[in-house]
């Protein structure tokens, strides 16, 4: 692409003009030096004239392309921007460039975008300013095709799936000036300039010198702008919200830091993380397909390698979320890939019916545990609807908090998972010792001994996610609580099949698992202390195991009075641990929710 | 034919046209820098035209500056001849004083011997 300054392109072409003259100049002082010497100084005479020609030319070309750049113009516009579109169009796409620019405007006019770019049918005399327009169709047609920019194919990828754009339409009015007239599915030049400068005072504003994110709700004074090397008078005209959360909402939905792999994970890393930051963007407000189109852009780049999963797996860790759970979707996913990779390690092909097999491992817990969040957070289950317990606050905010819970411990786990990858230690003994316990497992041809190992790893890995959990489970209230508790016991029992959480809800407060009409588990009121099933994974020796783990919970307990005791769930949430390590439905609901069969529309 | 002096001339203004090609576009490319043009065709067009436009003015000074070296060389033969020139004259009118002084029935007088015309180094030259 070209860009052009069209000041500084008439300053240069005014040096280029002054030097031709010089050039030019020199023309009468050879002839006379010629008649006086005698000597042949007609190559010398032509050497001049060419130059004098050549940058005669080229100051020319460069006060037509500074006029072009500037019919262009936005008030108060950042030069590159429309220069940027301009130049995308017109100077890199083959035959364009062969084309003058009016021309190819002309064509852009009369043909769309697909014409303008085979270079055909010229034709035209309106103002392309304001009567140039793009239908989504050529929008979606220049979004993917090879020769637009990258800068241009976001845009372009941006209005094709908005194409009312309305911000965009209301930034251009903040400018003062009069919209262009379009019809439906058209959308003007300047709209697309309109959009591409929001995007730049966006890229500003949210950059490594812009906003800070200490309190994303804290609107944005005129000096944080102006440090930001923002005008605060060209970011009122452009609407531009004033607090961080609204800021890094446009940045997302504009696709602002899509056009670069790397720099779309870089902005990734700036997006608060309640588990960090003691924020995060409110669900309701963001806009899955914008999130979705954030992780193509922040994963295009990456393949199959470890490196590369890490790196995928940290930019899911780091994304907003929606109320459609998109982020849940890639959570889970993502678990369910390192699931199916260790489950390959453990037990390579042997089955979960198999005596000899050594056991689910604890990402198959975290799968299934992420996927019976995804109701809640898209709202379809209302754990604290109103009519059935009152008081135990808003279903907003326990999506919002389930959200941020469910973000935490993959956050957590993947940051764990990366600094073992890269350094050889995830910075928290007791996952080393986890996954140590894994390798170990792994490697002993003792069967047994390997069932124990796993049970331990896996029980291990249960600890550090109550843990990081635990701050959650106290919002909102017993009902939260409740429901988290209550999911876990049901996962192993309607993971196998189609069945929700909800499902296994009775509109009495009270939780029961059933196949074929018999409870696999005991009955649980809402609010009563919730008791784990016995585990019945005979092949593992209890006291063997309880010799193993930690000794800070009483592993004895086999009942929480208080779910937001990690004290007391821990015990039950060991039980539960050890039912799923042989659970046989596992593998196969992991299976079906790793990366590349996972449904995202 | 020029003279020695036209030849000084022709060399001056040689030199100051070479000290102009020289310098005529040292600054040229901080003008076209990323603060003007960045990136496309035009940029190649603009950085392929200067450049050119560079070895042509710089080729174009070289050759001027040997224009002007010949045009010095010229000009000293000039002189050169010049001096010969006079020293001839010089020469001639010695001859001349002992043509009329020459007396043909002195046994012992020698008769004078006229001095030969220096030739021109070069058809270029002009005295």
């Amino acid at each position: 692409m070209v860009a052009i300054d069209p000041a500084n392109v008439r300053t240069a072409a005014a040096h280029l003009r002054g030097r031709a003259e010089i050039a030019s100049e020199l023309d009468v002082d050879l002839r006379r030096a010629g008649l006086l010497s005698e000597l042949d100084t007609s190559a010398m005479l032509a050497a001049c004239a060419e130059i004098d020609e050549e940058l005669g030319i080229l100051a020319r070309i460069l006060v037509s392309r500074a006029d072009e750049a500037e019919g262009f113009f936005l008030p108060g516009n950042n030069w590159r921007l429309t220069s940027v579109l301009l130049g995308s169009l017109l100077d890199d796409h083959g035959a364009i460039a062969e084309m003058t620019a009016p021309l190819a405007l002309h064509t852009l006019m009369e043909q769309g975008v697909p014409a303008a770019i085979d270079g055909s049918n010229p034709t035209t005399t309106r103002d392309p300013v304001d009567s140039l327009v793009f239908t989504v169709a050529g929008l979606e047609a220049l979004a993917v095709d090879p020769r637009s920019s990258p800068e241009l194919a976001a845009a372009a990828t941006f209005l094709a799936t908005n194409p009312s754009i309305v911000e965009v339409t209301a930034a251009w009015e903040g400018t003062g000036a009069t919209l262009p007239s379009h019809g439906i599915d058209e959308i003007p030049l300047r709209d697309i300039a309109a959009f591409l400068e929001r995007n730049d005072v966006l890229r500003s504003a949210v950059g490594p010198n812009g906003i800070r994110v200490d309190d994303i709700h804290a609107e944005i004074d005129d000096a944080a702008l102006v440090a930001a090397g923002i005008d605060p008078d060209r970011f009122n005209e452009l609407a531009m919200p004033r607090n961080a959360e609204e800021l890094l909402i446009a940045a997302v939905d504009h696709g602002t830091f899509n056009h670069n792999p790397t720099v779309a994970r870089s902005f990734v890393q700036t997006l608060p993380i309640d588990y960090l930051d003691g924020q995060s963007i409110d669900i309701r407000q963001t806009d899955s397909a914008a999130i979705e189109r954030l992780y193509d852009a922040a994963t295009l780049d990456l393949g199959d390698s470890p490196e590369d999963f890490v790196t995928r797996a940290l930019v899911v860790a780091s994304l907003p979320e929606s109320n459609s759970g998109i982020r849940n979707e890639l959570i889970t996913s993502n678990y369910a890939e390192i699931a199916a990779w260790q489950n390959e390690l453990l037990n390579d092909s042997t089955l979960a019916t198999d005596p000899n097999y050594r056991g689910n491992n604890w990402f198959h817990l975290g799968t299934s545990a992420s996927d019976s969040v995804s109701p809640v957070i898209e709202g379809s289950l209302r754990v604290l609807g109103d009519e059935i317990w009152p008081g135990f606050g808003t279903p907003d905010a326990v999506d919002q908090d389930v959200a941020d819970g469910n973000q935490a411990i993959y956050h957590h786990f993947m940051t764990s998972l990366a600094s073992l990858w890269r350094t050889g230690s995830t910075k928290s003994p007791r996952l080393d010792t986890a996954f140590a316990l894994l390798d170990e497992a792994a490697n002993t041809t003792d069967t047994a001994e390997a069932q124990h190992l796993v049970a331990e790893s896996t029980v291990l890995f249960s600890i550090e996610e109550q843990i990081v959990v635990d701050p959650y489970l106290q919002l909102e209230g017993l009902g939260i609580v409740d429901h988290v508790g209550t999911s876990v016991l049901t996962f192993l029992t309607n993971a196998g099949d189609s069945r929700s959480a909800a499902e296994v809800m009775t509109d009495e407060g009270e939780l029961s698992v059933q196949a074929d009409g018999v409870d696999l588990i005991p009955p649980i009121v809402i609010g009563e202390p919730v008791a784990a099933p016995a585990h019945d994974n005979n092949y593992l020796d209890p006291e063997l195991l309880d010799a193993r783990l930690p000794d800070e919970f009483d592993w004895s307990q086999t009942q929480a009075n208080d779910w937001t005791s990690l004290a007391q769930r821990m015990p039950v949430i060991k039980d539960v641990t050890i039912l799923t390590l042989t659970e046989p439905a596992l593998p196969a609901m992991v299976a079906n929710r790793a990366r590349g069969n996972l449904d995202r529309d | 034919m020029p003279t020695a002096a036209a030849f000084d001339a022709a060399a001056r203004s040689f030199d100051r046209a070479a000290a102009e090609l020289t310098q005529l576009l040292t600054h040229t490319p901080g003008h076209l820098g990323p603060d003007t043009l960045v990136g496309g065709m035009l940029t190649l067009v603009a950085e392929l035209t200067v450049g050119t436009a560079q070895v042509t003015a710089s080729t174009t000074a070289v050759a001027l500056t040997r224009r002007a070296d010949t045009c010095r060389a010229r000009a000293d033969a000039c002189r050169a001849f010049a001096a010969e020139l006079e020293q001839y004259h010089r020469a001639v009118s010695q001859f001349d004083s002992a043509t009329r002084n020459y007396d043909p029935t002195d046994p012992l007088a020698l008769p004078p011997v006229r001095p030969n015309r220096p030739r021109p180094p070069a058809n270029y030259i002009e005295v």
